[in-house]
């Protein structure tokens, strides 16, 4: 069994790095650090959606980690019993929304909201000055992918934070109530501590859904192949450009070089779940004697 | 000097089971109460309420009264988190907080409390781990894991961490079950020094340890208070015949 899986992989992999010979062959590792991608002209870079990948998921993970952290404390720790198996049902089904769902809505209502009200509101606002917002474009940004995929990976990161809470014994809990501590005190400063590997796990997933998820970005994100990290503009990354352009890719190094992306793709995932891995391993290993 | 504590009319229900009834029990200051009584008879309901560890515990009701010297613990003005930093507790199993080092254990709710400032947290970490005979022992480690100590240990790091809060009364419960002899024998010598300074409710399935370590015994069954007084008297003496039963070995 685990070894199909692997052979798939090893496979998968292989088939990603035929398809893309073209491109190592020709560009070599330059196809990595390239800034241009022009299939018209035959100019083909990774940058940009490497770039895009990497910003629009951090966006998400920074925004969606706090909203996760104080869901799933307010669902452990100041849930009344018969409230939290209703809540904990609706968080389940908003993680199994299919993300072309999401992307409809994230057209219909969020492109929307965040052109004309957050964006002002922003521009306005201190953060306005930061280098990552420049002047203000169309919703259809990274901004808006990042929230989208903030607004999708909450439920799951939520979920998996509450389990690693909830999974803390409740001699930790009664040992801080035992010393005048309130709930809050023990969920912050003894729970959590011991839910620490759970917590990275979110991370870990989260990020990791972020990276992959294509149909809800390439719907918001405005695909422009343009290397930028000005949050307020159109990008894309990985997922959407491969989504976006294979149907009707214009030759074969147009072909192979989006194959070389997917190829990216897979040893980004690998790289940031093989971080996680160890960085788990690291913690249980400092924490259990 | 120690507080006092009493009972009135003390009842635990878990659901509709009623685990203590009607206990009146009188707790003497600066001394060492045993609660004695076979498994399940509402030892460690009735020691629980004393520091109202059954707040916010589902189906869990406490129905009486509880004096803490003469204030009443379930009144207004009493706050629970409050009361619990006069009334600790130490639990059956070790349960120190393992992903902190063994001076967080004792410092972390002081320092959460105010009670301490920056300059004195040595010292009260001094202070607690030789009252609680572990200076010596973790003095040239006090970083390292509270995980990383025995068993026996860890118990005297959690009555430390418990003292450290500066606590009128300090609850037991069944604090050497999960220990061997030899700590066992260096918890109960602890005991018998603290109690100069606080008062001791100590619950214990063990009659032998109930009569070495405590002044006053109580005993309890079917979450009755059958009887209570001195513990050499009820030892040698018992008042009423199912104590007697029971110290005897005849049942529980």
């Amino acid at each position: 069994m685990a070894g199909t899986v692997i052979l798939g992989t090893v496979l998968i992999a292989g088939e990603l790095w035929i398809g893309s010979l073209p491109v190592w062959r020709e560009w070599g590792l330059a196809f990595l650090s390239g800034r241009d991608w022009n299939p018209a002209a035959g100019r083909f870079g990774a940058l940009p959606f490497v770039a895009g990948t990497l910003v629009t998921s951090t966006l998400a993970l920074a925004m969606a980690l706090p909203v996760s952290l104080g869901m799933a404390f307010l669902l452990v720790g100041f849930t009344p019993r018969p409230m939290e198996g209703p809540l904990v049902f609706l968080m389940d089904l908003l993680a199994a929304l299919p993300s072309v769902v999401f992307g409809l809505w994230g057209i219909f209502v969020l492109v929307p909201l965040v052109e004309f009200r957050l964006v002002p509101l922003l521009v306005a606002s201190p953060l306005g000055a930061l280098p990552l917002l420049g002047p203000a474009g169309s919703g259809f940004s990274l901004l808006t992918a990042g929230l989208v995929l903030a607004l999708m990976m909450i439920p799951l990161t939520a979920a998996l934070i509450r389990e690693a809470l909830a999974a803390v014994p409740r001699s930790q809990w009664e040992g801080a109530l035992a010393l005048g501590c309130t709930r809050w005190e023990a969920l912050r400063h003894v729970v959590l501590a011991q839910a620490k590997v759970g917590v990275w796990v979110a991370v870990g997933v989260g990020f990791g859904r972020a990276l992959g998820e294509t149909m809800a970005v390439v719907m918001t994100i405005g695909n422009r192949p343009d290397l930028t990290f000005d949050l307020l503009q159109g990008g894309s990354t990985l997922t959407a450009v491969i989504a976006h352009e294979f149907p009707a890719s214009t030759g074969e190094m147009h072909m192979a070089s989006l194959v070389a992306l997917g190829l990216i793709l897979l040893i980004l995932s690998f790289g940031f779940h093989g971080m996680g891995r160890l960085a788990i391993l690291g913690m249980q290993r400092r924490i259990l004697p | 000097m120690a507080e006092t504590m009493r009972t009135r009319a003390l009842r635990v229900f878990f659901g509709d089971t009623e685990a203590v009834k009607a206990v009146d029990l009188e707790i003497h200051s600066a001394a060492v109460t045993a609660i004695i009584g076979p498994s399940g008879c509402g030892k460690s309901a009735l020691l629980r309420a004393l520091n109202r560890m059954h707040d916010g515990v589902r189906g869990v009701r406490v129905v009486g009264r509880i004096y803490l010297g003469d204030r009443e613990i379930h009144d207004g003005g009493m706050d629970p988190v409050l009361l619990r930093t006069q009334v600790g507790m130490v639990f059956q199993r070790p349960n120190p907080f393992p992903a902190m080092s063994i001076r967080q254990n004792v410092t972390f709710a002081p320092r959460r409390h105010g009670m301490v400032r920056k300059g004195e947290e040595s010292n009260l970490l001094e202070q607690v781990l030789r009252k609680t005979a572990l200076w010596d022992e973790v003095k040239d480690r006090l970083h390292h894991p509270a995980a990383s100590l025995s068993s026996g240990q860890q118990q005297r790091l959690c009555m430390a961490r418990a003292l450290a809060v500066g606590p009128q009364v300090l609850l037991m419960d069944e604090p050497t079950a999960a220990l061997d002899p030899t700590a066992t024998q260096r918890i109960e010598a602890l005991i018998y020094e603290l109690k100069r300074d606080i008062t001791i409710v100590i619950v214990t399935h063990n009659m032998q340890q109930a009569a070495r370590v405590s002044d006053r015994t109580a005993f309890l069954d079917d979450g009755r208070l059958v009887e209570s007084g001195e513990t050499e008297r009820l030892f040698t003496n018992p008042a009423e015949e199912r104590t007697e039963a029971y110290i005897t070995g005849r049942f529980g």
